[in-house]
C-alpha cells in the first residue's frame, strides 16, 4: 500500500486541527488545593464532593483491590483523611481520566490501566533507576496517560489514523513508526503536549514524549522515567494486555540500560504484574 | 517459542513446555561446537545469557500459555 506523509508540524496541527481538551475544572481545583500545604484536608473533601459523578467514581476506585484498604470507605471526606491529600489527588485524577476514557475501546482502556499498574510495579522494584518523585501512585498516572495522544489522533484525524493502523498491520512495523511515516509526528509528541497543557509534572510530560525514544525528552535527567515507561509498555504487550493487532514497540539498548532492570529484578517486577491482573480487570470494569 | 539472541553473540532457541513452577518448564537450546546437538539449559540457569527484553518475552509467554493468573494466550495459540 502507498501512504502519503502529511509531515504535520505539531504546532500547526495544534493551531488548526487538534484542540487539546482542558483539565476538568474540579480536578484543576483539587490539584491547586493539594499543592498548597496550608489547605485543610476538609477543603479537599468538599471540592471532590462538589462533583457528584467524580466523587462516586473516586469512591468506587478507593474501594477497589488496587488500593488494598481493609475497611470500606463510604465518603470522600473519609477517603481524604485515610489516604492523605497527595494520594487523593492521584485518585481523583485517575477517576477523571477514567471518565474521559469511558468511550474508548475496552482494549485500549485495558492497555492504559495495565501500563499504569506495570509502571507502578517497576517503580517499586529494588534496583530500578527512578527519581525520588516517582513513587508508585505517581507512576500509575504515567502509565495511565502514556497513550492519550492516540485518543486525540483518533478523534481529530480518523482517516489518517486508519492509514496508520493499516500500515502498521500490513508491514508489521511498530505503531509509532507508522505514525511517523503517515503523519510525521507521533502520539508520544501529542500526549506530551497535553500533559504540559494540563500543567502535569515536566518528568511526566517528558516520559510520555520519550517512551518510544528517550532522545525525545527535553530534560536528559528524565530519560530514566521515559525508559521505565517504555519498559512498562513493552511488558503489557508481552502479556497480551494491548490493543489487538498492534505490533509490539521496540526499546533501544540505551533505554533498557537506563531502566536499571537486570536478570534478577525484572523477574520480581513481572511477578508483581502477573499478580495484579485481577486488579487491572477490576479497574477496567470501573472505568468502562 | 523461537530464536533468542544470547548476549555472548550466539543464537539459541527458547522452548516452552510447562509453567514457571516447573524448573524445566522453559528451556533454552544453547548451541555447542559444530556438529554437536544444542545443549538444553533450564531457563533459570540460562538467564545470565539473556537480555532483559528476551527474559520478559519468555516469562510473559510462559505465563500466558501455562500460568493460572488469567492472562490470555496469543490468539493464534488459543485454539486447540
Amino acid at each position: 500500500m502507498s501512504t502519503e506523509n502529511r509531515g504535520y508540524d505539531i504546532d500547526a496541527l495544534l493551531d488548526e486541527v487538534v484542540t487539546l481538551p482542558s483539565l476538568p475544572s474540579t480536578v484543576a481545583r483539587i490539584t491547586e488545593l493539594v499543592n498548597n500545604p496550608d489547605t485543610p484536608l476538609s477543603e479537599v473533601g468538599k471540592a471532590i464532593a462538589s462533583d457528584p459523578a467524580l466523587a462516586l467514581k473516586s469512591l468506587r476506585l478507593v474501594n477497589s483491590a488496587y488500593y488494598g484498604l481493609r475497611e470500606k470507605v463510604s465518603s470522600v471526606e473519609h477517603a481524604v483523611v485515610l489516604l492523605g491529600a497527595k494520594v487523593i489527588r492521584n485518585l481523583v485524577f485517575t477517576a477523571s481520566v477514567f471518565q474521559t476514557l469511558e468511550s474508548a475501546e475496552e482494549d485500549f482502556l485495558r492497555h492504559c490501566v495495565a501500563c499504569g499498574v506495570a509502571m507502578k510495579n517497576l517503580c517499586e522494584t529494588p534496583g530500578v533507576s527512578r527519581s525520588a518523585a516517582l513513587t508508585g501512585g505517581e507512576a500509575f498516572i504515567f502509565g495511565l496517560l502514556h497513550d492519550t495522544g492516540k485518543l486525540l489522533f483518533r478523534e481529530f484525524l480518523p482517516r489518517e489514523y486508519a492509514e496508520v493502523a493499516a500500515l502498521s498491520t500490513d508491514r508489521r512495523v511498530p505503531w509509532v513508526q507508522a505514525e511517523k511515516e503517515v503523519l510525521g509526528i507521533t502520539h508520544a509528541d501529542l500526549g506530551a503536549r497535553l500533559a504540559r497543557k494540563w500543567k502535569l509534572s515536566d518528568e511526566l510530560a517528558d516520559a510520555i514524549a520519550g517512551h518510544h525514544d528517550v532522545a525525545n525528552c527535553v530534560v536528559p535527567g528524565h530519560r530514566g522515567a521515559a525508559a521505565l515507561l517504555g519498559a512498562a509498555d513493552y511488558i503489557c504487550h508481552a502479556c497480551g494486555l494491548a490493543e489487538a493487532g498492534v505490533v509490539p514497540p521496540r526499546l533501544s539498548d540505551e533505554a533498557w540500560a537506563l531502566t536499571g532492570l537486570d536478570s534478577v529484578n525484572v523477574l520480581s517486577a513481572l511477578e508483581a504484574t502477573f499478580a495484579s491482573y485481577g486488579s487491572i480487570e477490576e479497574l477496567v470494569a470501573l472505568a468502562a | 517459542m523461537g530464536p533468542v539472541n544470547l548476549i555472548d553473540g550466539r543464537r539459541g532457541t527458547a522452548v516452552l513446555v510447562a509453567s514457571r513452577r516447573n524448573h524445566k518448564g522453559a528451556v533454552i537450546l544453547v548451541p555447542r561446537a559444530a556438529d554437536a546437538d544444542p545443549e538444553p539449559v533450564p531457563f533459570s540457569n540460562a538467564i545470565e545469557l539473556l537480555s532483559t527484553q528476551h527474559i520478559i518475552d519468555i516469562v510473559c509467554m510462559q505465563e500466558r500459555l501455562f500460568g493460572d493468573g488469567g492472562l490470555k494466550p496469543p490468539p493464534e495459540l488459543a485454539q486447540g
